[in-house]
C-alpha cells in the first residue's frame, strides 16, 4: 500500500511495500517550499531592507542575487535541512496497525519517520509555505529574520545562546525553522515563563536551562524523540483512515493489560530515536522492542 | 532644565549593526547614542563582565537633565552587557525614553524583539539607581517566529 494525505502544513507518504522481516513501514513528509528573492530596488546592485520587513525597524545592506548564488543557497538550504530532519525516527506501533505476512510469518511494522523538502522558486508549482529569502552584504553579519523572510545566512552555524558552563549554543536557524514549518514549538512552552496561551515566541520559550536550550526547538541542534510529533499526527490519520489489517487483530486485553491498553489506545504511537525491527504478534503482545534481528 | 524639555527628547533610538553591538557591549567608550535631537552622548568607558565593580546599579549624577539621562542610559548598558545573554541577535536598536525615569531597550532576535525596560529612581543625594528591569517580546512577522 502507498497512500497519500495531504495536510495543510506537508504531504503524508505512508509505504507499507517496503515491509518484510527486517524493514518497517515508511511514513514520508514531504514539505513543499516556494522561494522568492528580496533585490535591491530596480536593477541596483546595492541596497537596504528593513529587519523583519518591518520599515520601522533598522535597515541592513542587501546585494542582488545572482542566479548561481540564488541556485546554490536553495541547493544548500533543502540539502541540509532535509539530511538534518530525515529518517531519524522511528514510531513504535503499540497496536499493531498494518499486520503483514512475510513468508509464513505475521509481522507488525514500526514506522521509520523520512522527510523530503522540496524547494524551487516561488512562481513555480504550488508551495505549502512561500519564503522570502535577502542576501546580505559581506559587510553585514546579521538581519532580523522571521518565519516567512530569511537571509542568506541563515544556514550558517550562529551562537544563539550560552550554557550554564558558559559555553556557545550554536544553531543553524533553518533547521529550527523548518521544524516550525512542520508544526512543531518552542521547547519550553508551557514551562514557567512560557505559558501557551501567551507570547510563545518569549526568550524563556527558548529554554531556560541547558537540555532545553540546546534543543533544536530551542537554540541548539539536538533532535529529541518529541519532535516526531508531525510524523506521529499524520500516522494517527492513517490509523482512523485506512481498514485494519486482514492478518492481524490484537487481542482485547485481560484485566492486568487494560490500564496499558487504555494508554496505548490514547498514545498507539511514540517515538524513538533508533531503529526498532517490525514484530511478530508474540514480541509486540509481550511489548517487546527489537533492536536487532539476525 | 525643565524636566518637560527632558520629556521632549522622548526618543533616542541606537541603529547598530552586530558588529556595532559586540562593541558597544565589549567597548562603550567608543558608542555613541545619538538622541533624536541630534545631540550625541557619548557612553561610559568599557565594564568588563568580570568586573563586578564596574557593573554598578547606581551612580552619583549631576541635576540636569541631560546628565540624568546620560546617567541612566550608562547604568542600563552596563546592566545589558552584564545580565543580557541574546549572544546572536542584532545588537541594539532602540533606546527609547517612555517617561522621565523609564527607558526601554529594544534587542532585536531572529523571529522577536526582546525589549527590557527599565525603571530607575532619583535619589535626594543625586544617585540614579536602578529599580527595576523588566523583560518583554516583541512579535515580528506572522505566525510562529524563528
Amino acid at each position: 500500500m502507498q497512500k497519500t494525505l495531504n495536510f495543510p502544513r506537508y504531504d503524508a507518504l505512508l509505504n507499507t511495500d517496503v515491509c518484510d522481516a527486517r524493514n518497517n513501514a515508511e511514513l514520508t513528509l514531504t514539505l513543499r517550499l516556494g522561494f522568492r528573492q528580496i533585490n535591491p530596488a530596480g536593477t541596483a546592485a546595492e541596497g537596504t531592507y528593513h529587519d523583519y520587513g518591518d520599515a520601522t525597524a533598522p535597515t541592513r545592506k542587501i546585494i542582488r542575487w545572482t542566479p548561481s548564488a540564488w541556485a546554490s543557497w536553495k541547493h544548500n538550504f533543502v540539502r541540509s535541512a532535509q539530511a538534518f530532519w530525515n529518517g531519524k525516527f522511528w514510531l513504535i506501533n503499540h497496536l499493531g496497525y498494518f499486520g503483514y505476512r512475510a513468508g509464513r510469518q505475521i509481522f507488525l511494522p514500526n514506522i521509520w519517520c523520512r522527510f523530503v523538502l522540496q524547494g524551487s522558486d516561488a512562481n513555480i508549482g504550488s508551495h505549502h509555505h512561500t519564503i522570502d529569502v535577502v542576501r546580505l552584504h559581506p559587510s553585514e553579519n546579521w538581519f532580523g529574520s522571521h518565519s516567512t523572510l530569511y537571509d542568506s545566512l541563515d544556514t550558517n552555524s550562529v551562537r544563539k545562546g550560552t550554557d550554564s558552563h558558559g559555553q556557545p549554543i550554536m544553531q543553524r536557524a533553518h533547521v529550527h525553522e523548518v521544524g516550525h514549518l512542520l508544526g512543531l514549538g518552542h521547547v519550553a512552552i508551557g514551562q514557567p515563563g512560557c505559558p501557551a496561551n501567551g507570547n510563545t515566541n518569549a526568550s524563556a520559550c527558548y529554554g531556560t536551562n541547558d537540555h532545553d536550550q540546546y534543543s533544536v526547538m530551542g537554540e541548539g541542534m539536538q533532535l529529541r524523540p518529541e519532535h516526531a510529533q508531525p510524523w506521529i499526527d499524520a500516522m494517527r490519520q492513517f490509523a482512523a483512515t485506512e481498514p485494519p489489517s486482514t492478518v492481524y487483530t490484537i487481542p482485547a486485553p485481560t484485566i492486568t493489560q487494560l490500564p496499558q491498553r487504555m494508554l496505548d489506545m490514547m498514545f498507539p504511537f511514540t517515538a524513538v530515536m533508533r531503529r526498532h525491527y517490525p514484530r511478530t504478534p508474540a514480541e509486540l503482545e509481550a511489548r517487546q522492542m527489537i533492536t536487532s534481528r539476525h | 532644565m525643565d524636566p518637560h524639555q527632558a520629556n521632549a527628547m522622548t526618543t533616542l533610538s541606537l541603529f547598530a549593526h552586530a558588529r556595532a553591538l559586540t562593541a558597544a557591549l565589549a567597548c562603550f567608550g567608543a558608542a555613541a547614542i545619538v538622541t533624536a535631537s541630534g545631540s550625541t552622548a557619548h557612553a561610559s568607558p568599557p565594564a568588563s563582565k568580570k568586573d563586578s565593580k564596574a557593573m554598578t546599579t547606581s551612580k552619583p549624577c549631576p541635576k540636569g537633565n541631560l546628565e540624568r539621562s546620560q546617567c541612566m542610559i550608562r547604568l542600563l548598558l552596563d546592566d545589558v552587557a552584564k545580565t543580557y545573554d541574546g549572544s546572536g541577535g542584532g545588537g541594539i536598536s532602540a533606546i527609547r525614553a517612555l517617561n522621565t525615569t523609564t527607558f526601554a531597550v529594544s534587542l532585536p532576535q531572529e523571529g522577536r524583539i526582546d525589549v527590557l525596560t527599565y525603571e530607575f529612581e532619583l535619589h535626594p543625594d543625586g544617585r540614579v539607581a536602578i529599580k527595576s528591569r523588566t523583560p518583554s517580546t516583541q512579535n515580528v512577522g506572522p505566525g510562529t517566529g524563528k
